[in-house]
């Protein structure tokens, strides 16, 4: 009995330390749909009305689409980008709010910071605090890209980006000035745009309603904190070798969606025409996938295997969708000890979450 | 020692001939061989394709088949896991008092075999039969389903055995019980008991934060201090199969699910050897 008793202590003691809750990760919201505060945040931006044009000039040919419902205000910024080969829009202020923003920022080198801040005392324009959103489009194989800037970019001047002279008047609402091939214009104090002349006139033309409006893909597609389309030719550049020319083959056109609200989560949506092919491509793939993430653990590369490791291919009718993520813990991980100093979402000021809630 | 060999080997014997153990391993090569025939995997490269069961597609996305495996492994061990206690406590129930059916009893204390001989064969067949039992359901499923997928791993078994540790201490208190009692029913009442007690114990700190303070609450994290973490065991397996880390402390927790095992044995055996026969 009384080795009984011993054996019962002993189990008493060997139990005593405290549950280890096994951790398990929780469950991915992969940025699908466009969530409440998407819309809002939409809705609040479609305000986008075409002017009567002052001056009708010929504007470069686009290979427009159909002309949207003009009754509908629309975003200037889709209006800016156009319909071409590539268009991203980039959501800055959400992207610097966000986890893997601050641990970014957090880890940009002494000198790295001290550049930016000897650039934004220099051009007076500091973008960390005055972007909302960083787009690019590209019409086309031969065609330079124009960068769109908006937010409060109404002071920016071409010498921020060493472009000899002043700003000229274009249309109603917007000033340019153009140097070589390249161009600088403001619209309405809210957008900027520069890059490749052609391109930045056209936009131009477009916002002053010189021409219509094309018709954006992003009519319910704008949601995440990064998206855009792109046309199966550049996607073909982002692939292995051996994934381009069935890319090319079995889709038209591919759109992404980046949400970064916490861990990365990227789903990349595949559209063609051939059933078949689209769902050949689909396995290939998946396949690529998997030997991806085998050989990322072979090679110990940390950051690469965690980004394949919840990927997944679904495939659908007339479609296919890409799921990755990249888990926050795996970039913090990779960033190092600076992306540590980060503090989470919720430790932040009351001030910060206010802001952000009055954003959205 | 070889006395208790003899009996583990006699119980072991004794189960082959049972209903209950020949319809549980019928049940185990059924559903092995379902397995076999309808589950079809198309792996490409590594990433699992298409699956169907019984001609039935089961979901369509494609992704890598160890990380689908995984989900698998999780659901199989947790199902292996909790069934297999289960119906090792109902299965298991009449091994004790059987052991002790008159007749039989004086029969074994005639031959030169010590009473705790007695106890530790028979406790050392059924834990025998509780280990053959995840090695042949368990094994099979995991090595059919390793076969189809392409993707080797030994831990989902790994992780099943650990339903053995658990049930270590589960027949430890059937086996003392038949003793004091001898009734199957009560055996598997007892068992019964633990196993709930033991998933419960895992809750034990919330639990205990919902009794009023005071000699109530003393007494109760007293008296479940030692009891088996049947339901952080299980938890553990999960982990172990699907190759996340070892939970930390698990070393203890086997440890200390064996001594409670253990120590339930000794009360058993200090019952026996004190027993008129």
């Amino acid at each position: 009995m009384l080795l009984a008793l011993g054996l019962f202590a002993v189990a008493a003691f060997l139990m005593m330390d405290p549950k280890q809750a096994r951790t398990e990760r929780a469950s991915l919201e992969f940025p699908r749909y466009a969530r409440p505060h998407e819309l809002d945040r939409q809705r609040l931006r479609s305000t986008f009305v075409a002017p009567q044009p002052a001056r009708v000039e010929a504007a470069p040919a686009l290979d427009a689409g159909p002309p949207p419902d003009d009754s509908a205000g629309l975003d200037p910024v889709h209006v800016a980008l156009g319909a071409g080969e590539l268009q991203m829009v980039f959501e800055a202020s959400a992207l610097f709010d966000s986890p893997l923003g601050r641990m970014l920022l957090a880890c940009l080198s002494p000198e790295q910071s001290a550049d930016l801040e000897q650039w934004e005392k220099k051009s007076g324009f500091k973008p960390l605090e005055q972007l909302e959103r960083v787009a690019f489009a590209s019409g086309g194989p031969d065609a330079d890209p124009v960068l769109v800037l908006s937010g409060a970019v109404g002071d920016i001047t071409p010498s921020i980006f060493d472009i000899d002279g002043d700003f000229e008047p274009y249309g109603q609402k917007s000033v340019w000035i153009t140097e070589g091939k390249r161009a600088l214009a403001v619209w309405n104090r809210k957008i900027a745009l520069l890059g490749d002349a052609d391109g930045v006139r056209a936009a131009l033309a477009r916002l002053e309603g010189e021409q219509p409006a094309l018709a954006s893909p992003f009519t319910d597609e704008a949601y995440g904190e990064v998206y855009g389309t792109l046309s199966t030719r550049l996607a073909g550049e982002l692939v292995p070798n051996e994934l381009r020319q069935r890319l090319t083959d079995a889709a038209e056109r591919v759109m992404l969606h980046v949400d970064a609200t916490d861990d990365l989560l990227l789903v990349a949506d595949v559209y063609g025409q051939e059933a078949e092919k689209l769902r050949d491509l689909a396995t290939t793939v998946g396949g690529a996938l998997s030997l991806g993430r085998l050989h990322a653990l072979r090679e110990e590369d940390n950051l690469l295997a965690g980004l394949l490791d919840e990927s997944r291919v679904i495939p659908g009718s007339g479609s296919f969708q890409l799921e990755m993520a990249l888990p926050l813990s795996t970039i913090e991980e990779h960033l190092g000890e600076c992306a540590r100093t980060v503090a989470p979402m919720d430790d932040r000021p009351a001030n910060d979450l206010k802001e952000q809630e009055n954003g959205q | 020692m070889n006395a208790a060999v003899h009996i583990a080997f006699d119980i072991v014997r004794e189960a082959s001939a049972r209903r209950w153990f020949l319809a549980f391993a019928a049940v185990l090569t059924l559903l092995n061989l379902a397995v076999i025939v309808g589950l079809r995997m198309d792996v490409v490269d590594g990433a699992l394709a298409a699956t169907r069961l019984f001609g039935e597609a089961m979901g369509h996305d494609i992704r890598s088949a160890d990380h689908v495996l995984r989900h698998v492994f999780e659901a199989a061990t947790y199902t292996a896991y909790y069934a297999g206690l289960a119906f090792g406590i109902l299965a298991c129930s009449d091994f004790g008092p059987e052991l002790l059916a008159p007749g039989r009893i004086e029969h074994l204390l005639s031959l030169p075999i010590r009473r705790a001989e007695l106890l530790l064969g028979t406790f050392a067949g059924v834990f025998s039969l509780c280990l053959l039992g995840v090695s042949y359901g368990a094994g099979a499923f995991f090595l059919i389903l390793s076969a189809k997928s392409g993707v080797w791993t030994l831990w989902p078994l790994l992780g099943t055995y650990l339903a053995s540790v658990a049930f270590f201490a589960l027949y430890a208190c059937m086996l003392t019980t038949a003793i004091f009692v001898r009734s199957a029913s009560l055996s598997a009442a007892a068992g019964g008991v633990l196993f709930v007690a033991g998933i419960a114990s895992g809750q034990r700190d919330p639990i205990a934060v919902l009794i009023e303070q005071g000699v109530g609450r003393d007494i109760f994290l007293a008296l479940s201090a030692p009891l088996p973490r049947i339901s952080e065991l299980a938890d553990a397996a999960a982990a172990i199969a699907v190759g996340d880390p070892t939970p930390d402390g698990l070393a203890r927790r086997v440890a200390g699910t064996l001594a409670f095992g253990m120590a339930i044995l000794a009360v058993g055996a200090w019952r026996l050897e004190n027993k008129d026969f």
